[in-house]
């Protein structure tokens, strides 16, 4: 393995490992307050004693995910350092808030564990908010720092490589931030609320008492009628990005979607198998790209041939924009669907095969957003901040990063076993049967 | 100077987790760990846990945003180092979890318990000897001020740690026990102030940054340690020497970077010529003023939360 793809592999484990903390570290917060407001307006300690619980696993997520979060950054800053100069002098606000955000939810957090029965409900309540923001708060300046390196604007570069005449306001707040802050949020809450379904309707499986059902029942459609919407915005959101990612970002664009040569009436390609420059054997519907990309079946959609061949990205990016364009739409239907049967035909809403389905989601809702991320981060290669530094040129030139390349995968695999199977304990029957 | 404040309350931390993980899982003088009567300091540990990685990720992206046209020379410098401290930081987090959330405390294998304290001593100590970066110029295996700095680092992060561990040593717990505590305590205190002394010479025949003032005043905080323990022996507060190493926690780096002045890695790079957060410096201090009454506040609740247990537990011991 050489020192590129050393360093590419090691930060891309360590993300893909951290990604699956933070959307938790996202969406739960949100949720348990949501869940804890409805159990004090209409009075039911059931509902709060459920977001206790759920409190209970974000802090051992949280235990994780501040670490990966602490190794990414400091990974960050040793392995890509001239990357992380560039970033410091044109956009390193948004990395500061970022922290200052997570610091704020890390010490309400602390205090919300601790204040639990110790407090009044809805003084606890309040303690919970800056939770949410924090999480929110962070993801929002994490991912405008992202949107910079996707789309980077507000500031010129002199002939050193250096950047100057740095508009701080255009770097980070454009229509790129707006777009990405809005789909991953909306993905965080919409995972994490398939998977807190996929493990109720796991747990359902097992109950046999009719009370326990019941309220588990509840638990799950109002999960699923929560994810639904999520899922609707999701698809919107989606939609508004791929159109601007057309305008702003087409190399990008056209790798997501695998046109080589820049037509018009392009057609949309699903599926097929990568072979060099071309997909093959794929599904192929004319002038709908250009209908999606342009409202038009006859506009212009630009290919991978307007930049040259050393500054592609590699057509993967194909099977991951598939993938999690898949995996959306299933997302949508699955909830959509239980939710009619279980208004209309209740005795399909509720068996064994409908429960294993929305299991499934759960997982795929994780598996999606980990594709979502993958599209932007290889859809940007060979850079790290486009148009302007390489992945290359930004690692350092330590040769350690050879053999740290091995090491971090494998303690992120024991961490994340350790998590899963503590996490497994704490939504046990256990403390189920103490609600 | 603010950067380094916020090292030197992550040491503080650091040190106070070490001396818990010392306390409640490998106790010198016992055969077995128990934490029976000891629940209510082992429910901080999460807490503070949290609180501690998130000073690491801000003194380090403070230090890496402000001072961005350093990130360079310190990667190729102290890679292998940190990442020694970043491994035993993942080590240590998949055992908090397993320790304290799926095994429970009283079923802790002695084996996982020694993996944790050692775990929890490695992770302060290299980014202490990452820091000695800044101040030798070299990385600290290189030459005999980084070694001394080393050991005066290694023995200040066990002092502090210990401190902790006997402060919140249980009444009831055994004689044995206790008096091997404080043994080990007042020796490495005892180490510390001697090694600082050593340093000193060290740092006199050598070409260093480290001879004006403020190391000056570190050198003598350091060597009153034992002045300041008869002092606290004398008007029966001994276990609260505590407060006193976390004081030097605290204004150590902030000390040791004035000395350091006006090189931020000696006779390398100078602070004015490291610094490159121009562009936004104003727009930093207006985003940390608008949220820090939210970040008092949080403290303010947390040390409430924090210290009743601890207080209502001492009166019912006592």
């Amino acid at each position: 393995m050489d020192r590129i793809s050393a360093g590419r592999a090691l930060t891309g484990d360590s993300l893909g490992y951290h990604l699956i903390l933070v959307l938790f570290g996202v969406g739960l917060p949100v949720i348990i307050s949501l869940l804890e407001f409805y159990g004090i307006v209409t009075k039911r300690p059931r509902a709060i004693a459920l977001a206790h619980t759920w409190a209970k696993a974000l802090v051992i997520l949280f235990i994780a995910g501040a670490v990966s979060g602490t190794i990414v950054s400091l990974q960050f800053d040793l392995l890509w350092p001239k990357f992380m100069s560039f970033i410091g002098k044109t956009v390193g606000l948004a990395f500061a808030l970022e922290g200052t955000m997570f610091f704020v939810e890390a010490i309400f957090l602390s205090v919300y564990m601790l204040s639990w029965k110790r407090v009044k409900p809805w003084i606890h309540w309040l303690i919970g908010l800056p939770v949410a923001l924090g999480a929110i708060g962070s993801a929002v300046f994490i991912t405008s720092a992202n949107a910079f390196m996707n789309a980077p604007a507000g500031f010129k570069v002199n002939s050193k490589g250096q950047p100057y005449d740095i508009h701080i306001t255009q770097e980070m707040f454009t229509r790129t931030m707006f777009n990405e802050v809005t789909h991953s949020i909306l993905a965080y809450l919409l995972s994490t609320a398939l998977v807190l379904v996929a493990v109720y309707a796991w747990l359902y499986r097992k109950k046999r008492h009719a009370a326990d059902r019941i309220w588990m029942r509840k638990v799950i459609v109002g999960l699923l009628s929560l994810a639904l919407v999520f899922a609707v915005l999701l698809g919107v959101t989606g939609d508004m990005s791929a159109q601007y990612l057309e305008k702003r970002e087409p190399v990008k664009f056209a790798a997501m979607e695998g046109i080589e040569k820049t037509e018009k009436h392009a057609p949309l390609i699903l599926g097929g198998i990568v072979s060099g420059n071309k997909i093959k054997d794929a599904v192929v519907i004319p002038g709908l790209l250009s209908f999606l990309a342009d409202n038009n079946f006859y506009g212009e959609v630009k290919g991978l041939n307007i930049t040259s061949s050393q500054y592609r990205p590699s057509l993967v990016v194909h099977y991951f924009f598939d993938g999690m364009v898949f995996a959306d739409g299933l997302l949508v239907i699955v909830p959509l669907l239980f939710l009619l049967f279980n208004k209309f035909y209740r005795r399909w809403a509720w068996n064994r095969f409908s429960l294993h389905i929305l299991v499934i989601c759960g997982f795929l809702a994780v598996i999606a957003t980990e594709f979502g991320w993958l599209v932007t981060e290889l859809g940007r290669q060979p850079y790290i901040i486009s148009g302007v530094m390489t992945v290359g040129d930004a690692l350092t030139t330590s040769k350690s990063v050879i053999q740290l390349g091995f090491i971090f995968p494998t303690f992120f695999i024991l961490l994340l076993i350790v998590t899963a199977v503590t996490l497994r304990k704490t939504m046990s029957h256990k403390e189920m049967k103490q609600l | 100077m603010v950067v380094a404040v916020l090292f030197g309350i992550y040491f503080v931390l650091s040190g106070w987790e070490a001396g818990m993980s010392l306390l409640y899982l490998w106790r010198p003088g016992d055969s077995t760990p128990s934490t029976s009567n000891n629940q209510p300091g082992l429910n901080l540990f999460t807490p503070i846990w949290e609180i501690t990685n998130v000073f690491l990720v801000f003194g380090f992206t403070g230090l890496a945003l402000l001072f961005n046209n350093v990130l360079i020379k310190l990667s190729h410098a102290v890679l292998s180092t940190l990442i020694t401290g970043l491994v035993a930081l993942i080590i240590r987090s998949t055992l908090v979890i397993y320790l304290f959330y799926y095994h429970g405390p009283n079923k802790i294998r002695p084996i996982a318990g020694k993996l944790f304290v050692l775990a929890s001593l490695t992770v302060p100590m290299s980014f202490g000897l990452s820091g000695i970066y800044f101040i030798s110029g070299q990385p600290f295996w290189r030459n005999s001020l980084g070694l001394s700095l080393a050991g005066v680092l290694l023995l200040s992060i066990l002092s502090l740690a210990l401190s902790f561990a006997y402060y919140f040593l249980p009444s009831t717990s055994s004689f044995l026990s206790q008096a091997k505590f404080k043994m080990y305590f007042i020796s490495i205190a005892y180490c510390l102030s001697t090694a600082v002394g050593l340093q000193l010479v060290i740092n006199r025949s050598g070409r260093t940054s480290l001879l004006g003032w403020p190391y000056d005043l570190f050198v003598l905080l350091v060597a009153a340690i034992p002045l300041v323990e008869i002092g606290l022996y004398l008007v029966s507060s001994g276990r609260l020497l505590w407060l006193y190493f976390s004081l030097l926690a605290v204004t150590s780096p902030a000390l040791l970077a004035l000395s350091n002045r006006p090189y931020l890695i000696y006779g390398r790079q100078t602070i004015v010529s490291a610094y490159g957060a121009e562009a936004y410096g104003k727009w930093l201090l207006i985003g940390m003023v608008a949220l820090s009454p939210l970040i008092i506040l949080g403290f303010i609740l947390l040390i409430w939360l924090l210290i009743t247990p601890l207080r209502e537990n001492k009166k019912t011991s006592n």
